[in-house]
């Protein structure tokens, strides 16, 4: 069995305690990002670690990480020469980080000269993160949209369990960019207001920053009631933006991850959803359920919280949802007022106590591609 | 041990121009339609593995990449900087390289587990190490792994991406194996030791190897010419097997070390060494010779 020993997250919430709270008072909001569209400075509502300007460099992202892992450490009691044969999985949407900053200056070839000849990709986070660890082994780095951590935990776990590694540190990691943001405007799949994620009058997602953290072991090297049960992932190829809005290719990841744990559908606690507040995202994750369950067990969003955020929010969500119940409740989904006329169960409206049990973790995003998996806490 | 059913080849080397893909998309009878170059490649190879096979709709998509879709990033960049416009909506969803693993889903007909992975020093073996573990565990039953690498025209700028040198030549390629935990049908075994070795443990591997007196060994292009060298004098018992002559240098190269050596021959053994930050890995495929 994969024990979750424990996980830390940065995020607009802040630290721990703060996040409770929040969490536990349904009260969050974002702050503010500015963009430039067609020549407008366009202010959005935007989920931040800091207000701070800050233009991604390597050296910052590599400063986050750090930072989470050292307060995963502290929490744990644990440092790094405890963990031997430990992998690193790390999930995010952007993993062309290493290749922003030379390309942006590349788009002035004048400069080209004075740029580094050193190699760039997706793995180089995971690879430096390794080194300043002093470990090797087995790291990867997934982009699969905003399922990567979460892809990157269950292949985790699938590491663990074919004994190829011990432990593993999974990442999720998602800092905004311009890009980003200007994408999705164009897309125009951003509110300018609130997220309300199953909302008949949501309109649109807000993006937010994570950075965070779980370890995952085949041995119980600190006494932790959290396991991971198992789960799937399948691409859909209905739309490369999303899962058919018939919630078929929902329906079917979720029985998946069910028939992979050997649960039944009454089985499960709670549903932690993908919850975007996109409109089409929204139902088709609700038509996806009620063709899943009998009676939808209580379910609630994260996004009006942190945000979407994006690759980061497999890990930095599974964190949460793992903060509250150890706290003992699930949270309300904020900014709920009224589903649509087709759907009857409405998400997790009030704080509900919820000590124990288990929980399916859902999460759906461009490429086609959904992810769900579940995890247990035993008292 | 996992078994190889098929692998699918694209390698050019392109010299001054980007290679237009156009007619081979056609020919296979895929879409070029909001997709780009690095997703054309990506599509083009798969099929080859494809071709000919009666997939099972959950057969799970594996990709690799040195830098993913590098083109259309610069593209974006460009857009946002030079020209201060918005990325077009097609530009933005093609920068998530795991777009091009939905369209080879799509133009397969595949709805199973679909994976975009990097790695900084082995790519392809860590890509490989998590297809043979899926599969050793039962997680999947087939699996399309690849690895592709796009040709920049700007290749100033490609080759610092990649960290090699100012005169390197370099191609591009998409290059895909079929894998199965299912012997029947399949053209070779596949075999990964996960770990990574150390000089003496890479020693004691092909000390082991001797016995198998039809090893060849391939050398990833990052081994130097002299270690290759100091190996090959030190097994004689072995023959060195240069794919280098049919392909310029792209970072999922060894994919299509593999897969050349694979479709070329009709038996064999070959260990593929690649190597990395003081430590090396070792893929072995050997071909199952065919029924007669």
């Amino acid at each position: 069995m994969i024990t979750i020993i424990g996980g830390e997250l940065l995020s607009a919430l802040g630290g721990a305690p703060r996040r409770i709270e929040a969490l536990g008072a349904g009260k969050a909001g974002p702050g503010r990002l500015d963009t430039v569209v067609g020549g407008d400075k366009i202010s959005y509502p935007y989920y931040r670690l800091d207000t701070k300007p800050r233009p991604i460099k390597a050296a910052m992202i590599d400063a986050y990480l750090d930072e989470v892992l050292e307060a995963l450490w502290r929490q744990l009691a644990l440092k790094p020469t405890d963990l031997r044969n430990c992998g690193i999985f790390l999930g995010s949407s952007s993993i062309d980080y290493s290749q922003a900053a030379i390309l942006e200056q590349a788009v002035n070839k004048g400069s080209i000269k004075n740029i580094k000849r050193r190699r760039a990709g997706g793995g180089c986070y995971a690879e430096r993160l390794m080194k300043r660890l002093s470990w090797t082994g087995p790291s990867l780095t997934y982009n699969t949209a905003c399922t990567s951590s979460a892809n990157a935990l269950m292949d985790a776990a699938a590491m663990l369990e074919g004994g190829l590694i011990d432990h593993a540190l999974v990442f999720g990691l998602e800092i905004s960019s311009a890009m980003t943001l200007q994408g999705f405007v164009v897309l125009q799949l951003l509110s300018r207001e609130k997220v309300r994620p199953f909302d008949a009058k949501r309109s649109g997602m807000i993006l937010g920053e994570a950075v965070s953290v779980v370890l995952l072991s085949r041995t119980d090297i600190r006494a932790s009631a959290w396991h991971y049960l198992g789960g799937s992932s399948n691409c859909e190829t209905f739309t490369v933006t999303g899962p058919n809005p018939d919630g078929s290719g929902i329906a079917r990841v979720m029985r998946d991850a069910l028939a992979d744990t050997g649960l039944q559908p009454h089985e499960l606690t709670a549903v932690k959803a993908h919850g975007t507040a996109g409109e089409s995202m929204d139902s088709a994750e609700l038509r996806g359920m009620e063709q899943v369950f009998e009676t939808i067990p209580p379910y609630f969003s994260l996004k009006p919280y942190i945000g979407h955020t994006l690759g980061g929010c497999g890990v930095a969500e599974l964190v949460l949802t793992m903060e509250c119940v150890e706290a003992g409740f699930i949270p309300p989904t904020i900014n709920f007022n009224h589903l649509e006329s087709e759907f009857s169960q409405p998400p997790v409206k009030e704080r509900r106590p919820m000590t124990a049990g288990r929980f399916m973790l859902n999460y759906f995003g461009f490429g086609g591609n959904n992810t769900s998996f579940i995890i247990e806490k035993v008292l | 041990m996992i078994y190889i059913h098929a692998i699918g080849i694209h390698n050019t080397v392109p010299g001054e121009k980007l290679p237009d893909l156009t007619g081979e998309l056609k020919s296979i009878g895929a879409s070029n339609r909001r997709s780009d170059h690095f997703i054309q490649l990506a599509v083009i190879g798969a099929h080859k593995a494809a071709e000919g096979h009666k997939l099972w709709e959950q057969t799970a998509v594996y990709m690799t990449s040195g830098q993913g879709n590098t083109a259309v990033f610069n593209r974006v960049c460009e857009a946002l900087r030079i020209q201060k416009n918005l990325p077009k909506p097609v530009d933005f969803i093609n920068l998530l390289s795991n777009s091009a693993g939905f369209y080879v889903a799509a133009h397969l007909g595949l709805h199973g587990k679909n994976l975009f992975l990097s790695h900084h020093h082995f790519p392809v073996q860590m890509t490989l190490l998590t297809a043979q573990n899926d599969i050793t565990l039962g997680r999947q039953k087939a699996i399309l792994a690849g690895g592709v690498d796009e040709w920049l025209p700007r290749q100033d700028l490609a080759r610092k991406l990649s960290g090699v040198s100012e005169t390197t030549a370099l191609g591009e390629g998409s290059n895909w194996l079929l894998l199965s935990s299912q012997q029947e049908g399949a053209i070779a075994t596949f075999e990964l030791t996960g770990k990574w070795l150390k000089e003496d443990e890479l020693q004691k591997l092909l000390t082991a190897e001797v016995k198998n007196n039809q090893s060849s060994i391939a050398f990833a292009r990052r081994v130097p010419a002299a270690k290759a060298a100091g190996i090959m004098s030190q097994y004689p018992e072995f023959k060195r097997y240069n794919y280098e002559e049919s392909c310029a240098y792209y970072e999922t190269l060894s994919f299509y070390a593999l897969n050349s050596f694979l479709g070329g021959n009709k038996k064999g053994r070959l260990l593929h060494i690649d190597a990395s930050a003081g430590y090396y890995m070792v893929m072995v495929v050997e071909i199952i010779p065919a029924k007669i």
